[in-house]
């Protein structure tokens, strides 16, 4: 998938013909790593979700298929989780850890695929119906479910509040795209593009916060 | 409100160019880059705000692009009795409460951004009010027309048409008029790391340019 505004930027200053099914595929790469945090204190797009929670189960998955990537905050019914390493979370107790109860401490992610995280100790109970609720349209609290707070990504890249990036990330595609071995490779192309990118991400931090 | 329009704008910058009749510079492309550049800078420098009002819900998380399409970070947020909430990173809202996300008061006290499209305010005000928050925007579109007139301060036009020629310079590879540019941009941004970066990727260019 791709965008129409950056592909027209990077259109627009190459002026050479470039390789559009590597260019898109560039964009995508780009957007994932905004979500992993490749670039320091850039984050646009982000999510939420209930998650609902089955009594006695301890793992859960982010809703990787609407696009939740990495998570910012777990809560279990309202109250945030500690995220724990795994020596954390094994020098509980073996029995208690593993066991059900009313109130969940924290999660861990060691032991498990990545889109995988493990509730300590697993839930007692059922969490309510989520029905249509929503963490940003609640109209009644479903309770000792899950929320998420997460760093998203939608490789269309639809948003109208993180426009502004839309330059920089076009830049970083024309790095790469003129770094590669081509008819148009041009090393010295890549590393001005390449450095133009990180000054336009840089600008994504309002001035007076720390960069 | 400035008082520039976007056809004087490509005008001047195709001057800047050499390129009056616009044929290695489409006015299209030059427009573009003008509005890309545009909403950098404001993101970068917060010189044009918006205001809107939201009505609080049953939740602590809202959704931006739903208060106002064109928010790029909050500035200042204030309650129905015109107090003003605080503002604190996302990093310290999880840190002072771990039940931010359903704790309930009479007003709401503090605000957070999550990333681009995430506020969160809490507590959760028991009877709902409307809530007026103040923003960095992104700006009004300009059009190769002599209308609309810029958002930004007429004083930032210097830095405007900078940026913008070291970016249109890319389809000219044109890389030290790349480092001119930037080098002037940069100290109004706060960015002159940035600059020495570009600096050092173009060193061996002077080899093969302007001899």
């Amino acid at each position: 998938m791709s965008n129409a505004a950056i592909t027209t930027i990077i259109t627009q200053l190459s002026t050479t013909a470039t390789d559009g099914t590597v260019t898109n595929s560039f964009q995508d790469d780009v957007i994932f790593e905004l979500s992993r945090g490749v670039y320091p204190d850039v984050l646009a797009q982000v999510g939420s979700a209930f998650i609902a929670v089955t009594a006695g189960t301890a793992r859960y998955s982010l809703p990787t298929a609407s696009g939740a990537r990495t998570p910012l905050a777990l809560f279990y019914d309202t109250k945030q989780l500690l995220l724990l390493r795994k020596d954390e979370a094994w020098a509980y107790d073996e029995a208690w850890r593993n066991a059900p109860h009313n109130q969940v401490v924290g999660y861990t992610f060691d032991p498990e695929d990545r889109p995988n995280f493990a509730l300590v100790p697993p839930p007692r109970r059922d969490g309510a119906t989520i029905g249509g609720n929503t963490p940003t349209v609640v109209t009644a609290w479903p309770d000792a479910n899950i929320t998420a707070v997460y760093a998203n990504t939608d490789l269309t890249f639809p948003g109208t509040t993180y426009d502004d990036l839309k330059l920089p990330i076009a830049l970083e595609v024309m790095a790469r795209e003129f770094g590669r071995d081509s008819d148009h490779e041009d090393k010295m192309m890549t590393e001005v593009c390449h450095n133009l990118a990180e000054f336009f991400f840089l600008m994504f931090t309002p001035v007076g916060r720390p960069t | 409100m400035g008082t520039f329009a976007g056809n004087t704008l490509i005008t001047e910058l195709a001057r800047r160019l050499r390129d009056t009749t616009n044929v290695a510079y489409p006015r299209a492309t030059v427009l573009n880059i003008i509005n890309r550049v545009q909403d950098a800078m404001n993101v970068r420098l917060g010189l044009v705000y918006g205001q809107t009002t939201f009505n609080t819900g049953n939740q602590a998380l809202y959704s931006t692009s739903a208060i106002a399409s064109d928010y790029a970070y909050p500035v200042q947020m204030f309650d129905a009795n015109q107090r003003e909430l605080d503002m604190i990173s996302f990093d310290r809202l999880t840190q002072q409460d771990e039940e931010w996300v359903r704790r309930f008061g009479n007003r709401p006290e503090v605000y957070a951004p999550i990333g681009r499209e995430l506020l969160a305010v809490t507590p959760i005000p028991v009877v709902a009010m409307t809530l007026t928050m103040r923003y960095v925007k992104h700006p009004t579109a300009l059009a190769d027309a002599g209308a609309p007139l810029w958002d930004l301060p007429d004083e930032h036009k210097p830095l405007l048409l900078d940026l913008s020629e070291a970016l249109l310079s890319l389809r000219s590879r044109d890389y030290i008029a790349i480092q001119e540019a930037v080098n002037r941009a940069a100290p109004k941004l706060g960015l002159e790391d940035a600059a020495q970066v570009l600096r050092k990727g173009t060193v061996g260019d002077r080899l093969k340019v302007k001899t």
